[in-house]
């Protein structure tokens, strides 16, 4: 087993600051357009489809696996990366977590991190459906 | 107007090239270029410049070299689609009467002395600043990063397999070795390839392109004139440009096709030709996987096939479709557009020495910028259009 690249601190910058708030309380934080009510990623910036202001909005943290990669750096640690889709429809990058048999459509959960220094953020674990007993 | 051709080739020394600064490197590609025409760099009367990693040279470049009464001087960026880009907008401009010798030039000093060629590309801090500096955190540090991704879902998608995307490593270094400008000539084997360190899975290194230092231009003239003037023409059939503005959202084709799907059937039409006629194909070469995604958007194979179609032997030396036969980005030299570019004139000119293809009437040029964001496609000849 390799070492796990290390995430290092993560400071707000005042743009999205209620991004890192949600993290903290374990709620995902995105984007949304005010005007026509379209998702978007936590770091979209306009909307394409009506030019409305976009507003914060929490997400389920449901998600789906678009696609994997794994970054390896110079001294041998590995960092799982993904792309993924949130149940409201927009793609986001992030992090895997214990994801053992990545695949294309993968249920994914968003989980959050509370590290003793610096911001909170999302890690997406794979997310099992409860079939009940 | 009987169309325009490239008619002079400018290349500086390339690679470990240290203490030019972009200008200085531009500068002397540009000289480089009109000498290869037979032109004083006074006889220019236009100037496109592209910017790479570490700076543009400017539109100051044309005091730089003395040029005066410029009728066409101005900065594109389309990323690793520009040279392209730069070669249509002169010829389109000395077709309307805009100008009549226009250089195009990009050059890039990433590289510095004792760093890794890795380090110019990528991120690295112990504190990390708002979304962007998370994404990083969390280990999204280089562009090699959304490559892995857009390669991982073509592999996903289609069945393609890093032993694939290893046959374009072996068939690009196979035809580097005729290269003497290429700064990796030695020879490479699949397993070469399958052993090299990854960089992000599923991108071993020897998917992954070089970082060099250097400049490269080309001048633009009307076909008429380059007919009298030092090299042979090589004429310009034809381009297209794509930006497919893929969505990052559901239903998005992102990894799985490009904005050559749109720019080469363009330039196809312009130029008159189909894919069963021509003749080298230079594709940009980022990464194996882009070149294989290109082929498919071009369509020299099905969607989904081009894996196949690489590890059948194809794209190499003796090959059925001749492909990056100086050895491209990912073994010769990495000056952006200009790789694939500078090599279609040299394969144009049939000045391609022991790389020299076959047959050389349609040679098809590539250019991708961004990831996968940018797309523009040019079809040059050593024949006037139509004359063929």
């Amino acid at each position: 087993m390799t070492a796990r690249q290390t995430i290092g601190t993560i400071r707000r910058d005042g743009r999205g600051d209620p991004f890192f708030d949600g993290a903290a309380e374990d709620r995902l934080m995105t984007r949304r357009c005010e005007a026509c009510g379209r998702w978007y990623a936590p770091d979209a910036t306009d909307c394409p489809e009506c030019a409305g202001e976009l507003a914060w909005a929490e997400a389920s943290g449901e998600a789906a696996l678009v696609s994997w990669a794994v970054a390896h750096s110079r001294t041998g640690e590995t960092a799982p990366l993904a792309l993924v889709e949130l149940a409201e429809g927009p793609w986001m990058y992030g992090r895997l977590d214990a994801v053992a048999a990545p695949r294309e459509g993968l249920p994914l959960r968003a989980s959050f991190v509370h590290p003793d220094e610096g911001e909170s953020y999302p890690v997406f674990k794979e997310r099992r459906e409860n079939r009940g007993l | 107007m009987t169309g325009t051709a490239i008619a002079g080739l400018g290349m500086t020394e390339l690679g470990k090239v240290y203490g030019r600064s972009p200008r200085r490197l531009a500068a002397d590609a540009v000289r480089s270029a009109a000498a290869d025409a037979g032109l004083a760099v006074s006889d220019l009367d236009g100037l496109i410049v592209s910017s790479g990693m570490s700076g543009s040279p400017g539109i100051e470049l044309a005091a730089a070299l003395g040029l005066r009464d410029l009728r066409l001087l101005t900065h594109m960026s389309s990323y690793g689609a520009t040279a392209v880009a730069m070669v249509s907008y002169a010829a389109a401009t000395i077709q309307s009467g805009g100008a009549s010798a226009v250089a195009c030039v990009f050059a890039d000093a990433p590289l510095q002395p004792e760093r890794s060629s890795g380090a110019a590309y990528h991120r690295e801090a112990a504190e990390w600043h708002g979304l962007s500096g998370l994404q990083a955190a969390l280990g999204f540090r280089s562009v090699n990063v959304f490559y892995a991704l857009a390669a991982r879902r073509h592999m996903e998608r289609y069945g393609t397999t890093s032993e694939q995307l290893g046959a374009i490593a072996v068939a690009t270094r196979a035809w580097a070795r005729g290269n003497p400008r290429a700064q990796m000539r030695d020879p490479m084997s699949l397993r070469d390839h399958q052993e090299s360190r990854w960089v992000v899975e599923p991108l071993h290194l020897l998917d992954c392109c070089l970082v060099s230092n250097g400049g490269i231009a080309v001048i633009v003239t009307s076909a008429e004139r380059a007919r009298d003037l030092a090299q042979p023409p090589v004429h310009v059939w034809g381009w297209g440009q794509g930006h497919p503005g893929h969505r990052m959202e559901r239903g998005s084709d992102m990894g799985l096709t490009t904005g050559a799907a749109l720019s080469g059937p363009a330039a196809m039409k312009m130029a008159g030709v189909t894919t069963a006629e021509v003749d080298v194909c230079q594709i940009y070469d980022c990464y194996t996987y882009t070149v294989l995604v290109t082929l498919e958007d071009y369509g020299f194979c099905a969607r989904g096939e081009g894996g196949a179609f690489a590890a059948s032997g194809a794209l190499g030396p003796g090959g059925t479709l001749p492909v990056n036969t100086g050895g491209g980005q990912l073994s010769a030299y990495y000056m952006w557009g200009m790789t694939p570019l500078s090599e279609a004139v040299i394969q144009a000119r049939g000045q391609g020495g022991d790389r020299q293809a076959p047959r050389n009437d349609v040679v098809l040029v590539s250019g991708n910028g961004g990831i996968l964001d940018h797309h523009g496609t040019l079809v040059v000849s050593p024949h006037a259009k139509g004359r063929r």
